[in-house]
């Protein structure tokens, strides 16, 4: 090449490679923890030991490939370009759907949705042993109890996953254990008031794994109802027409901000505020909001005498916890799939849900031995 | 340290240019070079670095004193160089075999029903240590080859055995190559932008190539065998042998475009080996460095093409043995070298056999014939796509699954991801781009214009040439004077959107983000 077209290319190069690291001595950061959900790499430190210098090394490459300059702005644009130009996910997590719907292709839901195992019948036994049993358990001490399963986005809306994607088995895992415990009444099939709703509007969200508002609100309704046929003092679900409507845009859900494209793609949402005002407040950790992921989250209603509850949940949940905990006097809610009988015994609730996910039916197996005889 | 990793892209090698630029005298530039290096290693290698270091002292002062015995006493040299390359492989035998030779003893002696309490050492393996081996044995045995001379400076000799761009990938450099290098070299502007070129192809070749058709192989690899139909197979072969072709081939461009960024000029180490007419010519393209490590180091040393037939086919066995096994130690990479090893055997029976054979006329079929040589083609392709199934399979159990599905014999039953769920668009760009970019099409295409453009001198040259038998004004003459300025452009323009494209990659290839919040 001629001495200009070199010079050209020297530049262009030398720009392109120094560019970042200019970046980040400008003072600029290119990491985003808001859309990784996680604690980027720390500088690392030097205290003079050999230890430490052998490490040091590898710990600022580490520091630098979570901060280096432009990161989050390049990271965004190349699944940008994936998704509008090829129709792809720049993640091994997050499957592209028909009209751009996103699932999550992890943490179990990569085999729920091909159902690629289905639990043999020694495991269902032991899912149908394990619940009878906190069922017995519960039911002597006069708990009422709810077992439920959410349905995974893939499971209410399987005709928005890509073309490719073939079920292996027949059955899921959730359709399995759902027939098993189908004589059992404590156990709270979702899918009919699910279906019901999704024939009338959108019930789960595109950029998101969860149900969106209208989704989540058909669910706490059943849940609120199954409790109330146990224990009447429970009291009735509010109905929609206690809340009012607004549409609002907002940032990406989950799915968009595993692409990187937490403030490139939006989510349209419902958000339903109660006519009436809501009484529960977060007691532990005090001043919580009620829809953070948290541990343990303890929400009271002063001076009630209302029932109280303790509440096996993960994310699906997460929502719903401002509208179910008015209908506790005290609402523990506990992230774990597990039966815990020591917070039972302590709390000494009147209502004992269990809620778990479709797809950790891929990844928990529950544990008989954990109910007290 | 990886050269698509960011930071040695956004951080060590701008920085390192910077330094290199503004000092100006070679001797401190090599200093340089050699601290720049030893921090590369560092990142990946950890504490390794002082085996490496320690193995650098003990071979500048091996070298230095089989040079001088040389002059002296034959038997003390070859002593001495025996104890240098003995030393060298027993650590390249320990770091990277031991685990491997405990393992087999172990199931050995249990055929035979004896308990050995041999545990494994688990052992780490030290990053590059297979290419520091074989660098440092080539070089003291050079020097008591006196195809060389010892370097007395411990710098130059360091930064031979040290230089980052070659350090852990290769190719490998035998001393004698670059011992000029070490202490006169030109850097200017035009050698920087050759460096430039080769390092952009080479990211390119491994960010949009490699990376993508990895994908597929990647996952149907991982599947249990009976679940892999003859479509997922071959997608999965096909995307393999685009994979390691791409990803190592890039890395060679990049070491050698960084080499060059340095003033250092390094040999080739592919030279198109898919379009390779036999296993033979296959072996003379494909990481060139290695085979002709092998050939110098261990065939000839064996007898090389001298030795009686029979002995020649067990060298190039045993040759290919040690290749395989260079490679990794587990067995799907011996049976690798091996099955490489008996082709070469066999073709080179046949060609024994047609040179003692009567003269056969062209024909049709004869040697030079179009359906002979396509033939030739898709028979050394055939070769080397098995070869790789059994390279990458994890176990040989699973090679021969693979290959039995690429038969149509695998029961294949359902599995969730059809081989039509991996046909995204960027697989189709990166499969045609890796099938059309493993033949040389870009030279042919500038050959061809270069023939058909009025009066062109090489797109190289400083100055514009003169139309020759075109009138001055003519449309011809006018469009061969701006054709070097247009490929210019061309070419720093495609070169450019390889790198941001590149880039985009590298920077998405540091993003892992989790569902929830994770401490």
């Amino acid at each position: 090449m001629h001495r200009s077209a070199n010079r050209a290319l020297a530049l262009v190069f030398v720009a392109a490679i120094s560019a970042p690291l200019l970046a980040n001595l400008a003072g600029a950061d290119g990491a985003d923890p808001g859309a990784e959900n996680r604690e980027m790499a720390a500088f690392p430190s030097f205290d003079g030991t050999v230890t430490s210098l052998e490490a040091f090394p590898a710990g600022f490459d580490a520091w630098f490939a979570d901060h280096f300059g432009f990161r989050s702005t390049l990271v965004s644009w190349d699944a940008w370009l994936r998704l509008f130009l090829f129709d792809t996910s720049s993640s091994p997590q997050v499957i592209v759907g028909r009209d751009r719907w996103l699932f999550y292709a992890d943490d179990g839901a990569g085999e729920d949705i091909g159902s690629t195992a289905p639990l043999s019948t020694g495991e269902l036994r032991n899912w149908r042993d394990a619940l009878v049993r906190a069922r017995e358990w519960l039911n002597h001490q006069g708990i009422a109890f709810v077992f439920t399963i959410a349905p995974d986005k893939h499971a209410v809306y399987p005709e928005q996953l890509p073309a490719g994607i073939e079920r292996v088995a027949s059955v899921s895992r959730m359709e399995q254990v759902l027939a098993e415990l189908s004589d059992l009444d404590f156990a709270l099939d979702l899918r009919p008031a699910l279906s019901a709703a999704k024939a009338r509007e959108r019930i789960y969200h595109v950029t998101d794994t969860h149900w969106n508002e209208r989704g989540l609100l058909v669910a706490y309704q059943a849940i609120i109802d199954a409790a109330r046929r146990q224990h009447p003092s429970v009291p009735p679900a509010w109905p929609r027409s206690d809340f009012k409507e607004e549409l609002k845009t907002t940032d990406a859900g989950d799915l968009g901000g595993m692409l990187g494209l937490k403030r490139v793609l939006h989510e349209e949402r419902l958000l339903l505020t109660p006519k009436r005002p809501r009484l529960a407040r977060a007691v532990e950790p005090r001043g919580a909001g009620l829809t953070e992921e948290l541990g343990r989250l303890v929400t009271e209603i002063p001076g009630s005498t209302l029932p109280r509850a303790v509440i096996f949940r993960d994310s699906f949940v997460s929502p719903m916890v401002p509208f179910l905990s008015e209908h506790f006097s005290r609402a523990v809610y506990l992230w774990q799939n597990d039966f815990d009988a020591a917070v039972i015994r302590a709390e000494r609730p009147d209502v004992v849900i269990q809620e778990i996910v479709g797809r950790h039916l891929y990844t928990f197996v529950p544990s008989p031995e954990l109910v007290p005889r | 340290m990886l050269f698509t990793e960011p930071g040695f892209l956004f951080l060590f090698l701008p920085v390192l240019l910077g330094l290199y630029w503004t000092v100006r005298p070679t001797e401190w530039r090599n200093l340089l070079l050699v601290i720049a290096s030893v921090i590369f290693y560092a990142k990946g290698g950890g504490a390794f670095t002082w085996l490496i270091l320690g193995s650098i002292a003990f071979n500048y002062v091996m070298a230095i004193g089989v040079g001088r015995a040389r002059d002296v006493s034959e038997s003390r040299a070859k002593a001495l160089v025996t104890v240098a390359v003995a030393v060298n492989l027993a650590v390249l035998v320990v770091f990277k075999y031991a685990n491997f030779l405990v393992h087999n003893v172990n199931l050995l002696l249990g055929t035979f029903e004896i308990d050995s309490s041999l545990g494994a050492p688990g052992i780490v393996l030290p990053i590059g240590i297979s290419f520091f081996t074989f660098h440092a044995i080539s070089y003291v045995v050079d020097v008591y080859r006196r195809a060389a001379v010892a370097q007395k400076s411990p710098v130059h000799a360091a930064l031979y055995l040290l230089l980052f761009p070659q350090l852990i990938a290769g190719p490998i450099i035998r001393y004698r190559e670059i011992a000029d290098q070490l202490a006169r070299r030109v850097i200017d502007l035009d050698g920087f932008a050759e460096g430039v070129r080769r390092f952009i192809v080479g990211l390119g070749k491994k960010m949009l190539i490699a990376n993508v058709v990895a994908v597929p192989a990647d996952r149907i690899f991982a599947m249990p065998p009976d679940q892999v139909s003859a479509a997922h197979a071959w997608l999965a072969v096909v995307c393999y042998t685009l994979q390691i072709y791409f990803d190592f081939s890039g890395y060679s461009d990049m070491a050698i475009g960084l080499g060059r960024m340095f003033g250092f000029r390094f040999p080739e180490n592919f030279r198109w080996p898919y379009i390779a007419g036999s296993v033979q010519d296959f072996w003379r393209r494909w990481h060139i460095s290695l085979s002709s490590w092998f050939r110098d180091y261990v065939y000839v040393p064996l007898g090389g093409n001298r030795a009686s037939p029979a002995r020649v086919y067990l060298n190039l066995v045993t040759v290919f043995f040690l290749c395989g096994l260079w490679h990794g130690a587990s067995w799907s990479f011996v049976v690798w070298g091996l099955y490489h090893g008996m082709f070469l055997a066999i073709e080179r029976m046949a060609r024994d056999g047609r040179s003692r054979g009567a003269e056969r006329g062209p024909g049709r079929f004869g040697p030079d014939s179009a359906p002979t040589r396509a033939l030739v083609h898709v028979y050394t392709l055939i070769v080397v796509m098995v070869g790789w199934v059994f390279f990458r399979a994890e176990t040989l159990t699973g090679a021969i699954g693979v290959l039995k599905a690429m038969a149509g014999l695998s029961p294949a039953f359902a599995t969730e991801f059809a081989a039509s769920w991996y046909f995204t668009p960027d697989l189709w760009l990166a499969l045609a781009s890796g099938i059309i970019g493993s033949a040389p099409v870009v030279p042919a295409i500038r050959q061809w214009l270069d023939a058909r453009i009025p009066g062109r001198s090489s797109v190289d040259s400083v100055g514009s040439s003169d139309s020759v038998g075109s009138g001055p004004d003519s449309v011809g003459s006018r469009f061969s004077r701006i054709y070097p300025t247009l490929v210019d452009a061309v070419r720093v323009a495609a070169l450019s959107w390889v790198l941001a494209a590149s880039i985009l990659q590298v920077a998405a290839g540091s993003y892992s983000p989790f569902i929830y919040f994770r401490f």
